[in-house]
């Protein structure tokens, strides 16, 4: 196996320093009182150390939020008939955005210490296999 | 109730050579008061009795009869004295006591034994019915009429006493009207208008979705040519089977059935999952190499 320090610099050092979520507030900062600069704190550590395949897998779940929005507002603004297509398709966003997070936590390198025995190929074949049947359960429930 | 009489009537007649009748003879009615004035009204199953009864409130009218089977005296099964509002066909029975050697049956009615719906009503007709079993044909002969007559605070007290008993209302224990029920409607989709908006809201989500990987983020569409070289047929292998499980559940959904789904499943799905662990083991190399 070759020797971890060939991993890419950009990965290693900021990640050292994050944590799995988007990170806390940068110590070395002035400390900022109000919450706008707070939150431009924190959007900016993101967007610093969070690498680029875990921003990849954030823009899905961001996606998937969207879309659950959307489902919740036509059900609230058009009527829940036919119920279960409403509760399938609810359910295939969640549940996606459910094995997303999860796909998250496994190959984000930061976690690397406590998934030691999944490697984020394994769990990207998890991912995938999982989503296929919550597919088929959801197709299913649609009638 | 009178053409059911008029049936068995001339079932009766016809039938009574064939087999028995139940009929009666030497009948009597009698309204019997304690003063003592007593009326004696005589009837037959052909002659019912022409005027109307009046009973008082202190008054009894009792019913005497022979029951004859045919030419014999006898005791059917059922013999009773009905009492019927002839509007609103709502009656009560008396069943009459019958001594079974002599066939002598009689029956008492008094203003006691009636409800207080048929004492407040202006006029009841009076018919005995005869049953039992065996081949003898019943009878239901119309006797007459009787006429309960109250004096008024027994009146008003009976009117209170039958609104008490039937809730305040003309509810009688007949065939209610007809209820036309009105049933919600089916539920309908909505129009198709907002249903085309959300969708279009959801593609748009999509299409940022795309645009936020490979402008902004930058797909990683350089590492394409890199991986195919590597492995040439297991990732196009791996999308188009991922692709086509996709599609196989699109036919189920418009139709298939669940067992060519599962069919269509076992088919790709092992290939999928080759062709997967193929090449994902050639991402696991580029990643370990740090070309990711």
């Amino acid at each position: 196996m070759p020797p971890k320090k060939n991993l890419s610099s950009t990965q290693t050092a900021p990640a050292a320093a994050a944590s799995t979520t988007s990170a806390t507030p940068t110590p070395h900062n002035a400390s900022p009182s109000d919450p706008l600069s707070i939150l431009g704190g924190i959007l900016n550590t993101y967007s610093q150390s969070t690498p680029q395949r875990t921003k990849l897998i954030d823009a899905f779940l961001g996606f998937l939020v969207v879309t659950g929005v959307l489902q919740f507002a036509y059900c609230v603004v058009a009527g829940n008939y036919p119920f279960n297509a409403f509760l399938a398709g609810f359910c295939a966003t969640v549940g996606q955005f459910v094995l997303t997070a999860s796909l998250r936590m496994q190959s984000d390198p930061a976690n690397k210490s406590e998934f030691a025995s999944v490697s984020p190929e394994r769990a990207f074949a998890d991912f995938v296999f999982c989503s296929v049947i919550l597919h088929l359960f959801c197709t299913n429930f649609i009638n | 109730m009178s053409s059911w009489t008029f049936f068995v009537l001339a079932f009766s007649s016809l039938a009574a050579a064939a087999s028995g009748a139940w009929t009666f003879e030497d009948a009597q009615a009698v309204v019997a008061a304690k003063g003592g004035k007593v009326d004696a009204y005589k009837f037959s199953p052909t002659k019912p009795i022409k005027e109307a009864i009046s009973l008082g409130p202190k008054e009894i009218l009792k019913v005497s009869l022979t029951i004859k089977e045919d030419s014999k005296v006898g005791r059917p099964h059922q013999a009773f004295l009905l009492v019927q509002e002839p509007e609103s066909k709502v009656e009560a029975f008396f069943p009459l006591t019958v001594k079974e050697l002599s066939g002598k049956g009689k029956v008492d009615l008094s203003h006691k034994d009636l409800p207080a719906f048929l004492l407040t009503a202006p006029s009841l007709s009076l018919s005995l019915v005869l049953g039992s079993f065996g081949e003898s044909a019943a009878s239901v002969v119309t006797i007459g009429n009787v006429e309960p007559s109250l004096d008024p605070t027994a009146k008003a007290l009976l009117e209170k006493q039958k609104q008490k008993d039937i809730g305040g209302e003309t509810v009688i224990y007949k065939a209610k009207d007809e209820i036309r029920h009105i049933f919600r409607a089916d539920p309908q989709s909505p129009p198709k208008i907002i249903t085309l908006v959300f969708l279009l809201s959801v593609l748009a989500g999509l299409g940022g979705l795309f645009v936020v990987w490979f402008p902004i983020l930058g797909g990683n569409l350089s590492h394409l040519p890199r991986a195919l070289k590597a492995a040439p047929v297991s990732h196009p292998l791996f999308f188009a089977s991922l692709l086509s499980l996709e599609a196989i559940f699109f036919m189920y959904y418009t139709q298939w059935n669940l067992f060519q789904t599962l069919a269509g499943m076992a088919a790709i799905g092992p290939v999928a999952l080759f062709s997967g662990s193929r090449a994902l083991r050639e991402v696991r190399v580029r990643r370990e190499k740090g070309e990711r």
